[in-house]
């Protein structure tokens, strides 16, 4: 195009967006002159004005087609139509708001829904943690090992001259950083306020590393270049913004104070920036840094640590120097590794170690699970399921709306409208529907994620930009392609056709059909997702049925310390505290806490099948328990003994059945003395099992109930959980066992002291709460269930309201046609029950699955079929009142009158 | 509508607008009566078409419109024809001369 003629149609877009209503002006002028030309020369000729008038309106034609027409040709028309369009859609939006709010609402949901899933996915898998730059040079140093047999990798800490060579290797390498993490206790010099935080202990260039800048104060100045971390250290320390927030009142004359860290002084040089919590998801927000060369002093325990070849302590991130690809660097980081390893500790044991090196996200702790996998594919499929019910909402409304406008259609068709405009305005009208649904979705989303801000640590999940425009676009595409086919099919029949007719005819079976499949396919999407919120709620409520009577539980006293990272001289101080708090006055008897170990496959041993009941494998929770564990707790061991301190050695592990176990498998028989084989997702351990008592299953435990089966702890793995067991109530000596525990353990601080009893009714609150959140999700989705549902039945009926008075013009009685009607109603909600069971079935696996992660063995607490049945009786019901009321409405009006009608 | 007016090619009336407009600027109706006339009746363009036309050659920078009054006092729309518009036609007659050419050849040796 040349300048020339480029400025001319330029001019022109300008002037025509400039002067759109002069435009409109001058093309109307310019018509009606050259209508007043033609009429004088046709009263030339001798014809009387009027009739000239007339003919001169015949010869030029539709006015209004060629104003449109005219208007057409012209460029920058869409962006006023579409302005017109959007208002008019607002108009009829508001015309019909019970629906429009329908759409919206169940848009809202959808969308919603998915902005959650996609958000936790992006925080946790696709992006580093909280605070920390995006960058993709950022990656992961990861120690891993695994035992010869088996395949699955897991995590493990790099000793300090391992990590030392990790960060030697430069030319892979611009810059690396480790950490450790402990937890220790505060003290601001009054007792009351004594709390812990979480420590990490940091190699220098740990915030440069992590792209951040202090936001208070300075960073913490590390050791010299001559010296190494392992040396001493500063004590200094930087604290996380919460930290600031929480103990110090977000003051700026933090800076330079100097607090108690485990009985030693620590100087606060600086506060990290907001949200910034370390390179992992942790989860507490209390976090502060210190050089790693002062973690000895801190935790008062040897510098040996640091120096020992065979420790293992530290987690460790890096960039990538430019140009190194990440495969190149996880290659040399592996050849580093298990030379290192080779080389500091050749006879260890026979575990296989190495490392790898992967992009840093949020989340990327081993093992890489295939149940933490199935986590994300059972919320993936939750998402796509609300999605469905959502999109088939819309797009049975939509349609609807579409076909009862089908005369309105028509008549604007014939005044001149083209077509193309008004698959414009319809498809205008979904897509405002479609965007302020997805903005309510977002919305909604929001709103949750800044509730639930605080008990989300370490992660962004509030949506990002990205997140709200890909969600946008979703809910931009499903009003679009909802929006499509009903307009497609309101504009299609002839003009003529649909006049004559009342705006019924065209495509009737096509229309129904299409609707029939709404129905089919709504009910088929609902029954899974409600049948899934379901059985939640029922594990729920049965996880909270503990069981342990109150005259026990009140004089149970639960100690815990929060030592994920306890070193082990810490661990031995820790035990001979427990000892000296049983001479405390009021004290019985302390045992350390049970925990779930694994889940585990008992088989019975050839020898011990005698009078077995059951041939499979049965699939048990291994709990590790203390000696004396059930005697402290007052659970009758029915048969054989409790734990005993000699288990430890014994060569057999000793297992306590609950009778439950034990019924199932030998009836009534003595089990004592049987022996199992035990095997770990399918691999046999070289250890034993005997049983050598049963515990009452109806008194419980503190680990809740299910299939369980306690052996002595013998690895001292959880031995942070203490139970102490008082002569009269607990309550009053917390405060003694809180003094004397600060005597002899100054450097740990207890994390939690509630009565048993209080535990457990703070469980039971927490349970509520997560109960009663699953119960309105679940209440919310069979609500707009029910209102798409009803929304589709209705729509259908009163469509056939022509046919329906034709029926009864011919001689049906009301009652036979509102019972046909019925009939069709509930044969579609039954095809769509049968439709939805597969689905239904996947769901409920989805939340065995789940419940194994959290701790349930998987077996469902209820009966599948019975929640089926109920929700089916639901869904039927909800259809049948879909159906009926309208079906009523149509049946009793006067057939002339639905004749007539529309 | 004559029973010998003809259907007008796809096109064409473009062509047709911006040729006589060259030869004299005018308005929308005494252009339709032009076609009209200068066609002996053959072509008929009805307004339905010419209008989306102008506004289109506009639009592109082939014409250009003015209003003016006319000899009679009423104020019309005039539109002539832009130098891109004289050169664009130019092509397009070309184009069409030789279309006409080999369509009559090929019509006269059959």
């Amino acid at each position: 195009m040349s300048l020339l003629s480029f400025s001319y149609r330029y001019r022109a877009v300008v002037r025509s967006l400039a002067r759109r209503g002069s435009l409109d002006r001058e093309m109307r002028d310019e018509m009606e002159s050259h209508l007043a030309q033609a009429t004088e020369r046709f009263v030339a000729r001798g014809l009387s004005p009027q009739a000239a008038r007339d003919a001169a309106r015949r010869e030029f034609g539709n006015v209004g087609v060629l104003q449109e027409e005219g208007r057409d040709a012209r460029s920058a028309r869409w962006i006023e139509s579409v302005v017109a369009d959007v208002r008019f859609a607002f108009r009829q939006i508001a015309r019909r708001p019970l629906a429009s709010a329908t759409v919206v609402g169940v848009l809202a949901l959808g969308i919603g829904v998915h902005a959650g899933i996609v958000s936790f996915y992006q925080a946790l898998r696709l992006r580093p943690a909280a605070g920390i730059r995006p960058d993709p040079a950022l990656v992961r140093l990861r120690g891993k090992e695994r035992a010869p047999e088996s395949e699955r990798w897991l995590p493990r800490e790099f000793s300090y001259p391992e990590y030392l060579e990790l960060a030697g290797r430069n030319d892979v390498f611009a810059a690396t950083t480790a950490w450790t993490t402990s937890v220790v206790a505060l003290d601001f010099g009054d007792p009351e306020r004594a709390t812990s935080a979480q420590m990490h202990f940091v190699t220098g260039k740990y915030f440069e590393t992590a792209g951040v800048r202090i936001a208070l104060g300075n960073a913490l100045r590390m050791p010299q270049r001559s010296r190494t971390d392992a040396d001493d250290g500063e004590m200094i320390a930087v604290i996380s913004d919460a930290t600031w927030h929480a103990l110090f009142g977000a003051e700026p004359g933090v800076i330079g104070r100097t607090i108690k860290v485990n009985d030693a002084l620590v100087r606060i040089v600086g506060v990290a920036p907001s949200r910034f919590n370390g390179f992992a998801v942790s989860g507490s927000e209390r976090t502060m840094w210190m050089p790693l060369a002062s973690r000895a002093t801190v935790l008062r325990t040897t510098r040996r640590a640091l120096i020992d070849r065979d420790s293992a302590l530290l987690s460790a991130a890096g960039l990538v120097a430019p140009g190194v690809s990440i495969d190149r660097a996880s290659a040399a980081a592996r050849l580093v590794s298990e030379q290192a390893v080779r080389r500091m500790t050749p006879d260890v044991d026979r575990r296989i170690r190495t490392a790898d090196v992967v992009p840093l996200r949020a989340s990327t702790e081993l093992p890489e699970d295939p149940q933490v996998l199935f986590v994300w594919v059972a919320f993936t499929l939750l998402d796509v399921l609300v999605l469905v019910l959502a999109c088939t909402n819309v797009s049975a409304l939509v349609v609807g709306a579409g076909m009862a406008r089908s005369q309105e259609i028509a008549v604007r068709l014939s005044l001149g409208a083209s077509r193309g405009r008004i698959i414009r305005q319809l498809l205008t009208e979904s897509s405002v529907l479609a965007v302020a649904g997805g903005a309510a979705g977002l919305a909604l989303y929001r709103a949750f994620a800044l509730i639930a801000a605080s008990s989300v640590i370490g992660i962004e999940i509030a949506p990002d930009l990205g997140t709200a425009a890909s969600t946008l676009v979703i809910a931009l595409a499903t009003g679009i392609l909802f929006g499509l086919s009903p307009a497609l099919h309101a504009t299609k029949t002839g003009v003529a056709e649909v006049l004559k007719s009342g705006g019924s005819a065209g495509g009737a079976s096509a229309r129904t059909r299409l609707q029939s499949s709404f129905v089919v396919a709504q009910i088929a999407v609902t029954q899974p997702l409600l049948i899934g919120i379901a059985v939640m709620l029922a594990l729920l409520m049965k996880q909270d049925e503990r069981g342990v009577e109150e005259s026990i539980t009140s004089r149970v006293v639960q100690i815990e310390f929060d030592v994920r990272k306890i070193a082990p001289e810490t661990r031995k101080r820790l035990h001979a505290a427990m000892r000296d708090l049983e001479t405390l006055p009021g004290i019985e008897h302390v045992v350390s806490d049970a925990s779930g170990r694994e889940l585990l496959d008992f088989a019975a041993l050839p020898e011990s099948r005698a009078g077995l009941l059951r041939e499979a494998p049965i699939q048990v929770h291994l709990e590790e328990a203390s000696a004396g564990y059930f005697t402290l707790l007052g659970v009758p061991v029915v048969r054989g003994r409790d734990l005993v301190a000699a288990d430890t050695a014994a060569r057999d592990r000793a297992v306590l059945l609950s009778t439950d176990v034990a019924h199932e498998l030998w009836g009534n028989a003595d089990p004592i003395g049987r022996r199992f084989s035990q095997s770990d997702h399918g691999k046999v351990l070289d250890r034993s099992a005997v049983v050598v008592g049963v515990y009452d299953a109806s008194r419980g435990t503190t680990r809740g109930p299910g299939r369980r089966v306690f052996a002595i702890d013998n690895s001292g793995w959880r031995d942070f959980a203490y139970l102490a067991r008082t002569t009269g109530p607990a309550r009053p000596l917390i405060r003694p066992i809180r003094e004397r525990l600060r005597k002899t353990m100054p450097d740990l601080p207890v994390e939690y002291m509630e009565t048993l009893h209080d535990a457990f009714a703070e469980e039971q609150r927490t349970m509520m709460q997560f109960g009663a959140g699953i119960g309105t999700a679940g209440a919310l989705v069979l609500l707009l269930a029910s209102i798409g549902l009803y929304g589709v039945i209705a729509l259908a009926v009163t469509q056939r309201r022509r046919e329906i008075g034709i029926r009864i013009a011919l001689g049906a009685k009301p009652v036979e046609v509102v019972a046909l009607l019925f009939r069709q109603g509930l044969w579609l909600s039954g095809l769509g029950l049968l439709i939805g069971l597969p689905l239904s079935v996947a769901a409920l696996s989805a939340v065995g699955h789940v419940m194994v992660l959290t701790g349930e063995n998987g077996a469902l607490p209820v009966n599948p079929a019975v929640i089926g049945g109920i929700i089916a009786i639901i869904v039927i019901g909800v259809a049948g009142i879909a159906t009926w009321l309208p079906a009523r409405r149509a049946a009793i009006v006067d057939p002339m009158i639905a004749l007539r009608t529309e | 509508m004559s029973t010998k007016s003809a259907p007008l090619l796809q096109g064409t009336l473009d062509l047709i607008v911006l040729q006589l407009l060259r030869a004299e600027p005018t308005n929308g109706y005494d252009l339709s009566l032009r076609i009209q006339a200068i066609s002996s009746q053959v072509l008929s363009v009805n307004a339905g078409s010419l209008y989306p036309a102008l506004y289109r050659l506009e639009e592109k920078g082939l014409i250009d419109a003015e209003w003016s009054e006319s000899p009679s006092g009423r104020k019309t729309k005039v539109y002539s024809v832009t130098p891109s518009g004289r050169r664009y036609l130019n092509e397009q007659r070309e184009n069409w001369e030789r279309f006409s050419g080999a369509l009559a050849a090929i019509l006269r040796v059959t």
